[in-house]
């Protein structure tokens, strides 16, 4: 650094030095462009690009196979019509308001344990992260024969004289199914932030809270959680993104159908069947349109909320 | 078209009809051997999806017999694994759909047909002088579309009854059911709950039920395409009579026992009797070779016997650069001989009728229920737009009829209603 400092100033004499400086500042700010454009093109291509494509995509009335023709605000209107959209706004957000409580807790209880000293802690560990690093899809199928009428919950259920029902094949049992899927893989990826936020969080808080007399579920409940905010925001906001935006396992364990009676049709299971199966794109890139305006107030919901509770502190 | 025809039918009065077949290919050599010498090396592609593995290898290996007699043409074989019809449009909306495709029943080829994402055939028919009468009617009107031929239909596969002999005559019923009254009490008789057996599993899909719609005398939808004609009795009967074996406990959903589908928990042995079509033969030789089986043809209904044929066809794409060798391709593999080697794979039924005849059903008498059913079966199908209704909407109102919560009336009613408005908002 210091010597291409000396070489722009040796170079370039004549200049007056702010004038220099800024020069160079306005090339490094050139070169760090370059360097972020491949990322920042691949943003556009495949994220950013299609995001805006779709909101353009909200107007037109298209089949994938015909011509798209421009109907201003016809699919929203007609999407808030639809009773099959509400159904599946109301599984998405039921699915959300089980899910990202329960996986928080679980997450922060499991990481509070495994971040004393036990015997075969790696072990733990990695058995409750093992979930977040196998593949959505097989997971699904291998809970799709332990939620088999004759399928290994049923079997345990059976050893108590419990005759349990076809979880996935009926309608009052199948998203409750999918949940306890979901919450059992996240728990242990967010598991892990937790024992990160865990490990920042000093041990002189603890032996001072010690002197003072706090028992232990005092200074969990004081000392570990406010501490932890930072994670919990970070876990609830993915939690909420993550739930809302469920998809592969309702398809997977549905069939595609999001059934039975439509239990398990979540708002981007609707979306890929208008797009896909029902050639309604248009009504496809309204819902997408609405579930990003849904996941944005549910963000700044969080953002508000969190930040009002760490003034508090 | 018609003289053509006309010089055909002559010919095949004649006697001549499997003299002529082989004529065909023996005319068409030299014509082709000459062809070599003025045409330039062409590629195309063929996509289609497979039932398994084994479909895949015998299509490439079929392919290369196509190859050693159109030298000039080279074919990509590239079938789509996954969601067919998804795909498919993606690779529509890309302008790089394959030069051939399969072209399924069911409402997808309306769609193509009514999008012109395929070419019509009838020039390519009339030059080549392929003969079309020797098709199943109905197959073939599946891909016709204001007067032109979009798809000349590959294959095909009714549904008709599988049951399982072993189960009959351990429950002392002598003979399959041939009337819906049997099927009843048969299947009344079969069912035994507590150690998980039903007299039949089916799903709840509208091409499980329409078949008794058709049977009572009634239809789904008028033959133009038009009309939802589920309001009329005879749809109520026929739909009333399916529903009924589930509300009394002598058919179940195929979940119910913990299998996916029909076929499956037929072959689980969980159930003594299933409506499916051919491809339950592979499945259940292969996954379930201890389940004994056997196959009639649909019970008769009060007024028809008839049931729903699945039939597909092979479409040269908008997106194609070269139709001719996409025609040459079709032609071959649709031939009466291109089509006999195929149906000796025993993956589906001839869509030509002459080839009820082949030696190969002579060695597999199992498949003679669903031959017999080919003659007295409609083509499933639905306009375009039609798939949500179809495919969630329909099989959800009969769910509903199932567990009870909506009466047959009802659930006819909505899906009437559903379909109507379809129709009337014109897509």
């Amino acid at each position: 650094m210091a010597s291409i400092e000396g070489a722009g100033s040796s170079s370039l004499p004549a200049f007056p030095k702010g004038n220099a400086f800024r020069r160079r500042a306005r090339r490094e700010l050139g070169v760090g462009y370059m360097f972020t454009l491949p990322s920042v093109l691949l943003l556009f291509l495949f994220t950013l690009g299609p995001a805006l494509y779709s909101l353009y995509l909200s107007f037109f009335s298209w089949s994938l196979l015909n011509h798209m023709h421009f109907v201003g605000w016809q699919n929203f209107v007609q999407l808030f019509q639809m009773p099959l959209f509400w159904i599946s706004v109301r599984n998405s957000v039921v699915f959300a308001l089980v899910v990202v409580p329960t996986q928080t807790v679980v997450a922060l209880l499991l990481a509070a344990i495994l971040n004393q000293n036990l015997p075969a802690r790696g072990f733990f560990r990695l058995a409750f992260f093992f979930p977040a690093v196998s593949s959505s899809a097989v997971i699904s199928i291998i809970f799709m024969w332990i939620y088999n009428k004759f399928g290994l919950l049923n079997g345990f259920l059976s050893v108590f004289g419990i005759v349990g029902p076809d979880w996935l094949g009926n309608p009052s049992f199948a998203l409750s199914s999918i949940m306890l899927l979901n919450i059992w893989t996240t728990s242990g990826y967010f598991m892990v932030v937790f024992l990160a936020g865990l490990q920042a969080i000093p041990a002189e808080m603890y032996e001072a809270a010690a002197i003072d007399g706090a028992g232990r579920w005092r200074s969990f409940s004081r000392i570990t959680v406010p501490l932890l905010s930072p994670s919990t925001f970070f876990i609830v906001v993915m939690g909420i993104v993550g739930t809302l935006q469920m998809f592969d396992q309702s398809f997977i364990m549905s069939q595609g159908t999001g059934g039975p009676l439509n239990s398990t049709t979540t708002i981007v299971l609707l979306i890929y069947q208008f797009i896909f199966s029902y050639g309604q794109v248009g009504y496809g890139a309204a819902a997408t349109v609405l579930l990003f305006l849904l996941i944005l107030l549910a963000t700044l919901a969080t953002n508000w909320w969190f930040k009002r509770k760490l003034d508090y502190l | 078209m018609k003289q053509v025809n006309r010089k055909w039918t002559t010919v095949v009065a004649g006697g001549a009809c499997v003299v002529l077949g082989t004529a065909l290919v023996g005319f068409g050599l030299p014509e082709q051997a000459a062809a070599k010498a003025t045409h330039a090396q062409v590629t195309i592609t063929l996509g289609g999806w497979t039932s398994s593995p084994v479909e895949a290898t015998l299509m490439a290996k079929e392919l290369t017999y196509f190859e050693k007699a159109y030298p000039w043409i080279h074919v990509n074989y590239r079938p789509i694994s996954g969601n067919y019809e998804a795909i498919l449009k993606t690779r529509f909306v890309a302008g790089d759909a394959p030069d051939v495709i399969y072209v399924n029943n069911g409402g997808q080829s309306s769609s193509f047909m009514k999008n012109g994402d395929l070419l019509p055939l009838n020039k390519y028919i009339k030059a080549s002088h392929f003969p079309l009468q020797d098709f199943f009617p109905g197959a073939l009107n599946l891909f016709r579309y204001h007067g032109s031929v979009y798809g000349i239909p590959k294959d095909q596969s009714p549904l008709s009854l599988f049951y399982n002999p072993v189960m009959f005559r351990q429950a002392g019923i002598k003979s399959p059911p041939t009337t819906w009254a049997q099927l009843a009490a048969d299947a009344h008789r079969l069912t035994d709950v507590k150690v998980h057996r039903y007299g039949l599993i089916n799903s709840a899909q509208e091409p499980r039920w329409a078949e008794f719609v058709y049977e009572a005398g009634g239809s789904v939808m008028n033959p133009a395409m038009t009309k939802m004609t589920l309001n009329t009795k005879a749809a109520l009967q026929g739909f009333s009579f399916f529903v009924n074996l589930y509300r009394n406990g002598s058919a179940a959903l195929p979940g119910t026992v913990g299998a996916p589908w029909g076929g499956q928990a037929f072959g689980m042995q969980r159930a003594a009797m299933t409506l499916s079509g051919n491809w339950l033969v592979p499945f259940l030789e292969q996954t379930y070779p201890k389940t004994p089986f056997a196959v009639v043809p649909m019970p008769k209904g009060p007024k028809n016997a008839e049931t729903l044929t699945f039939p597909v066809a092979y479409g040269i794409t908008r997106d194609s650069t070269n139709p001719q060798a996409s025609w040459d391709l079709i032609r071959y593999l649709t031939s009466r001989q291109g089509m006999t080697k195929w149906m000796n794979l025993g993956l589906a039924l001839p869509s030509r009728k002459s080839l009820l005849a082949l030696p190969y059903y002579k060695q597999h008498p199992v498949l003679k229920g669903l031959l017999a059913d080919l003659s007295v079966s409609v083509p499933w199908t639905f306009p375009a737009g039609f798939s949500q209704l179809s495919s969630t909407t329909m099989t959800n109102e009969t769910t509903l009829a199932i567990m009870g919560k909506e009466t047959p009336a009802q659930a006819l009613a909505n899906m009437q209603q559903g379909g109507m408005a379809i129709l009337h908002s014109g897509s």
